[in-house]
């Protein structure tokens, strides 16, 4: 197995490097010496945080809440955007995702909108998997999104002049936000915690 | 069979639940109705030889540790062999996965002499 793959396998418990592991795998079919330069320092960076791992606690709620974002034109090589959820029950994160978008978007707002729909998705098949563990959800499951004109157009089925070319499945989200399976509510950019899975992480 | 997961098996008793989960030849079996999970080992254990491997530690290479907090899921020891396997054991930890200005592209650079391992 490559160091790619050996790598991706690692993300299943260790989201904080989702987005690198991504990244990275881009490159598999044509790698340089600088892409395994890269891949050596998310092995250095593992090293330094080898008892990092996922706490689920015992008590508190457990509620399902959802946070979604994009990184408009992140990718350097396509201008293709990238799309990061991560869905927390209670306080433990049990679902993310950090994948490049299979379509180009034109704007901020496109690229947040199907970033919604995927996690959308997500939620979709994460509601009927409570249930049928017989913990069904009752209200809504909160979507928190830090772009305030994607979660419009979202909420309000109106026909734009700028979003008609957006393909019919990526309103998806529109059904749930109008179904009340999913309220999207704004977060600001600060509280974000999808910002994770698609921009590099800083030290703070 | 549960709709969602085709792996999960979940039988409610009351408000009791027994919940079974199967990976080729691995199972995990969970649940609050004690009676259930036992009378689900003893049927299996009819049809199938099994062996008991008591509390789950790990599974599928994810290692789980109980604490007084609750459970934690993590992968300490596939890192470290990660870490051996590419000879980096010894190598300076970073604090980040990425270089924080880091433009990567396709084209830049030079050709691996063996890019096999990549």
């Amino acid at each position: 197995m490559t160091i790619g793959r050996q790598l991706d396998l690692l993300t299943l418990s260790r989201p904080d490097i989702s987005h690198a592991v991504g990244v990275m795998s881009r490159y598999m079919q044509n790698p340089k010496k600088l892409h395994l330069e890269a891949v050596r320092r998310i092995l250095r960076y593992v090293k330094g945080t080898l008892d990092y791992g996922i706490l689920y606690k015992k008590d508190g709620d457990c509620n399902l809440v959802g946070f979604c974002d994009a990184n408009y034109a992140g990718n350097h090589d396509t201008r293709h955007s990238t799309t990061g959820y991560i869905f927390m029950l209670g306080w433990g994160a049990i679902s993310w995702c950090s994948k490049r978008q299979p379509t180009m978007s034109l704007s901020t707002t496109e690229a947040e909108y199907r970033a919604s729909a995927m996690a959308a998705q997500e939620s979709t098949w994460l509601i009927q998997l409570l249930k049928d563990l017989c913990q069904p959800i009752k209200v809504a499951v909160i979507l928190y999104c830090d772009n305030q004109s994607a979660i419009r157009l979202a909420e309000n089925p109106v026909f734009h002049a700028r979003t008609k070319h957006i393909e019919v499945h990526y309103h998806f989200i529109r059904e749930k936000v109008l179904q009340e399976e999913i309220e999207l509510k704004h977060v600001k950019t600060k509280d974000q915690v999808a910002d994770l899975f698609i921009k590099k992480l800083e030290w703070q | 069979m549960t709709s969602a997961d085709c792996s999960v098996f979940v039988k409610s008793v009351n408000i009791k639940l027994a919940i079974v989960l199967v990976y080729v030849d691995d199972l995990i079996i969970t649940g609050d109705c004690e009676e259930e999970i036992l009378l689900i080992k003893q049927n299996l254990s009819i049809r199938f030889q099994m062996k008991e491997l008591g509390q789950l530690k790990h599974f599928l290479g994810l290692e789980i540790d109980y604490t007084h907090e609750g459970l934690v899921l993590h992968q300490k020891r596939y890192s470290s062999d990660l870490l051996k396997k590419f000879g980096m054991v010894n190598s300076k930890p970073i604090s980040t996965p990425m270089e924080a200005n880091a433009k990567v592209c396709a084209l830049e650079g030079k050709d691996l002499e063996d890019a096999t391992m990549y």
